[in-house]
């Protein structure tokens, strides 16, 4: 016992011993953080800019600089090559130019590697009373957490006082697609923009309807035949009835990302159609009212087409618990002729398909009309995402002036007073381009002859310079809506143009079916249904919202599967409303008036 | 008592480092349940938000689904207790009696190596081999002269699927607690058997099966208090509209309402629920086994 009591004393004192230099270095922390906190607060206060003239804006310059601190997800690995070796997010070109050149320092409270740790993160901050960086990327669920706690700017004097023209035309424009971040007339947060091009296309298997003798179909009534016979005549000719006509994922109703079927929806009726979220689609009336798409009568027509394929074979017998990745799995594996979904599928993941039979060819059609001549598709959500302000944050002229040169350089407009010409060329020298003799050169090194030791990177392949130009401040995105519509047409119209800017660069580098889709899409004309709701989740929408999508979602696929009459669609809808509908109905329109 | 702390203060010392962590990780994050009776913000904090009594918990009954999801998680949990039970018994008795050590070795290796494939990837490879269209399980079927089965579109097949995949996949993990005890028998006690012209099978049935029983009641009582969980990460990459009316358990419920939507208060009420009733189901288990076994497990 003795020797145990020894032996117990000398472990608990090496145990203490061992934890101190962690506790001293707990307190080390802390007290570092406090410093540097108060000096930026100090350099933010006394921060003043260079006066410019206003036709040369883009020289703005702030002294003494001032710190902007940010936040960032950064996982290293699916960036690809967004840095050289050694270069990093915190430290790279493009930080220490600014830095430079612009008087502005961008300083990351934290680095994370995967999405959810950062929402965690911000949500952590948020509920401790912690600082918040100076700007960052809102997550989507602490969106209306941030407002209400009242712990973001209102930006609408900031944007008056200092956003680029053409940004507050955008702004206008797409006004409907912020309701999310208005508050009391205030805007709180500044969108990123999705592109806005992925508007559903039929995507059709050319070499089948060859094979048939068939024309592609430009109404339902032909396209309901082209599945008959896909599904009926042995389109792959190998002698085994292994084929049907529409790949389709059901598992989320019918708007999804990919596969998704609003054209079919939109060829019987103006109303758009989402199940699977209490969010959307809220369709506007001839009364100037919002109704709820999914319980429209109208939606009976599709109901009824659909149940009407399903029985007859004419579509993915399993679509119904199918996700859109499993599902374009049917067009790739050769199973499936017709699947619908947006401009990009040419390359991933119909191209899959020529990897089992070289002759495999998914070509993009437009859109085809119902029995009264309707043809529609829905409108993906235009925003990507919110960049937010801590309401403390005493830089946002500089944030701007930031802002503003990288939207100049995403419009590359004339004479924009905005525009940097230091970026003419590109980013950086060295990084997204080449000067070879005075002639600029922005990928393909190898071909155009640059020497192996001027390419940016050992194995000669471009920057993806988007992580370095966004990183934190500018929330992850840049994107300007339909800026790829001009040079797409560009390239429909001689594919073998030189791309001049970095949009025409990008576009260049897709492969030729996505360019041709993107033109079936831009050349079909078709206004895209809205969804006019875009608010925050009102009360109902958030306690009752998940059983009216299961709901929805369940009683459309037992329509669709015969598993249920056509005629329970109103018992269906019966149910929708009283089970939290009406009130989310009344919610919604009394977010709408308000909102106009 | 003076001199037994003098002389025992140190290992109360040793210990401590232990009790706090645990006190500091497990004891005080459980006054966070109290958000179940709130309306919780975030922003607010627990001190802040409104307090609301027992709104959630008549939320969670008054839901016109609640009674149909607790009665699949009912169903879907307890065929998966009591098979998983006797399924691992069986095959650690049966593998016992395998005399060759490299065989056996193999065997065991092979039966729980798909414990550790995550439901993310099982649930892509299950669609496709149980797919009407040319999967292989249907395959089968149909060359025996049957009609293709939807399993994972069909309400009873769901159920009957998500089971006995669930036992496929943990069977050989949990046949590991059996064989060590099964190990750890006293070689003594087969050899005098044997002497008194014990058979193979009247060895398994009068040693094996007895000196397991003890380990067996341990694993059943504390998987009772797991009733209320179906298998969550299993049932939400398998699971689809179709199957909803069979196959929607409370936790997949509360995924979709409490996080998906941010309802932190809900989703803690239920969890509280949950906990409450396998504490109770523990403890009626506990004594279940104290008065009928005459076994103590604490």
């Amino acid at each position: 016992m003795k020797r145990y009591v020894k032996l117990a004393k000398g472990v608990t004192l090496s145990l203490v011993i061992g934890m101190l230099p962690t506790l001293a270095a707990c307190s080390d922390n802390n007290s570092g953080e406090t410093n540097n906190a108060a000096a930026n607060q100090a350099a933010n206060n006394g921060a003043t800019k260079t006066d410019v003239p206003p036709n040369e804006i883009y020289k703005q310059k702030f002294d003494p600089p001032i710190t902007i601190t940010t936040a960032v997800v950064d996982d290293g690995a699916s960036r690809g090559n967004a840095f050289k070796p050694g270069e990093s997010m915190e430290d790279n070109v493009h930080l220490r130019w600014m830095k430079e050149n612009m008087g502005i320092d961008i300083k990351f409270d934290f680095i994370v590697t995967k999405p959810e740790d950062y929402d965690t993160k911000i949500r952590l901050l948020l509920s401790s009373g912690g600082k918040l960086p100076d700007v960052f990327g809102a997550p989507g669920d602490s969106v209306q957490n941030l407002i209400d706690a009242d712990r973001v700017m209102p930006l609408n004097e900031a944007i008056e006082k200092y956003a680029h023209p053409e940004f507050k035309k955008i702004l206008e424009k797409y006004d409907y697609a912020l309701g999310e971040v208005k508050r009391d007339g205030k805007l709180y947060g500044l969108p990123g923009f999705f592109m806005g091009d992925e508007g559903t296309v039929m995507w059709i298997r050319k070499d089948w309807l060859d094979t048939l003798g068939l024309q592609p179909p430009k109404t339902i009534a032909e396209l309901e035949n082209v599945l008959k016979q896909f599904t009926e005549n042995d389109p792959d000719g190998n002698g085994k009835a292994d084929t049907f006509g529409l790949a389709v994922p059901l598992k989320e109703g019918p708007w999804t990302w990919m596969g998704q079927t609003d054209a079919i929806v939109s060829a019987f009726t103006k109303q758009m159609i989402n199940t699977y979220d209490v969010r959307s689609y809220w369709n506007k009336g001839d009364d100037g009212k919002l109704s709820y798409g999914a319980i429209h009568p109208d939606a009976k027509k599709y109901l009824e087409t659909m149940r009407d394929w399903m029985s007859k074979g004419y579509m993915d017998k399993e679509a119904g618990i199918k996700d859109p990745m499993k599902a374009s799995e049917m067009a790739a594996s050769g199973k499936a002729g017709v699947m619908f979904g947006p401009f990009w599928m040419g390359d991933w993941p119909l191209n899959d398909a020529t990897k089992l039979n070289p002759k495999a060819d998914f070509q993009p059609f437009p859109l085809p009309a119902g029995p009264d001549g309707l043809v529609g598709r829905a409108e993906k959500s235009i925003t990507a995402g919110f960049t937010m302000f801590n309401k403390d944050f005493k830089g946002i002229e500089a944030w701007f002036a930031y802002f503003n040169k990288i939207f100049a350089k995403n419009l590359e407009q004339e004479g924009d007073p905005y525009f940097d010409p230091r970026f003419k060329d590109g980013y950086h020298e060295g990084y997204d381009y080449v000067n070879l003799d005075g002639k600029i050169i922005k990928g393909n090194y190898k071909e155009a002859g640059v020497p192996e030791d001027k390419w940016p990177l050992k194995d000669g392949s471009r920057m993806d310079m988007r992580f370095m130009i966004a990183n934190g401040i500018l929330g992850g995105t840049t994107t300007i809506p339909f800026s790829n519509d001009e040079p797409i047409k560009k390239f429909l119209a001689d594919p073998n143009a030189e791309p001049l800017t970095t949009r025409e660069f990008d576009v260049k580098q897709m492969v030729k079916k996505q360019i041709t889709a993107a033109g079936v899409r831009m050349n079909q004309g078709i206004e895209e249904g809205k969804n006019y709701f875009t608010g925050p989740m009102t009360e109902t929408m958030k306690s009752k919202g998940e059983l009216l999508k299961k709901l929805a979602t369940e009683s459309y696929l037992k329509i669709i599967y015969g598993e249920k009459p056509l005629d329970y669609f109103d018992e269906f809808t019966k149910q929708w409303l009283e089970n939290g509908g009406e009130k989310i109905t009344e919610e919604v329109n009394e977010w709408y008036s308000k909102s106009q | 008592m003076a001199s037994y702390w003098r002389k025992t203060w140190p290992f109360h010392l040793l210990v401590l480092p232990a009790l706090i962590l645990c006190i500091i990780f497990q004891y005080i994050p459980l006054f966070g349940v109290v958000i179940a009776f709130q309306d919780y913000q975030p922003w607010l904090g627990i001190k802040k938000s409104a307090w609301v009594g027992l709104t959630h918990f008549r939320t969670l009954f008054e839901y016109p689904d609640s009674k149909q999801v607790i009665w699949n998680t009912l169903i879907i949990a307890s065929f998966k207790l009591v098979i998983n039970l006797f399924v691992p018994i069986v095959f650690a008795l049966l593998l016992n009696e395998i005399v060759k050590t490299y065989f056996k070795r193999i065997l065991q290796t092979l039966v729980y190596l798909p414990h550790f494939l995550s439901w993310v990837i099982l649930g892509g490879i299950m669609i496709d081999i149980l797919s009407t269209d040319g999967g292989i399980v249907n395959r089968v079927i149909n060359a025996f002269g049957g009609q293709s089965i939807f399993f994972l579109g069909d309400g009873q097949w769901f159920r009957l699927t998500v089971i006995i995949s669930d036992v496929w996949k943990e069977f050989g993990f949990s046949a590991i607690i059996f064989l060590a005890t099964l190990v750890g028998i006293n070689p003594a006690l087969y050899e005098a058997a044997e002497i008194d012209g014990a058979t193979r099978w009247q060895q398994v049935i009068h040693i094996s099966v007895p000196l397991i029983m003890p380990i067996v009641i341990v694993v059943a009582t504390l998987s009772l208090g797991r009733i209320l969980d179906a298998g969550f990460d299993q049932i939400l990459n398998l699971y689809n509209p179709l199957v909803y009316s069979h196959g929607d358990i409370i936790d997949t419920f509360v995924y979709r309402v409490g996080l998906n939507n941010g309802q932190f208060s809900f989703g803690t009420a239920v969890g509280l629920f949950k906990s409450v009733i396998g504490f109770i189901l523990i403890i009626i288990s506990y004594r279940l086994a104290y008065k009928l076994a005459n076994y103590r497990i604490f």
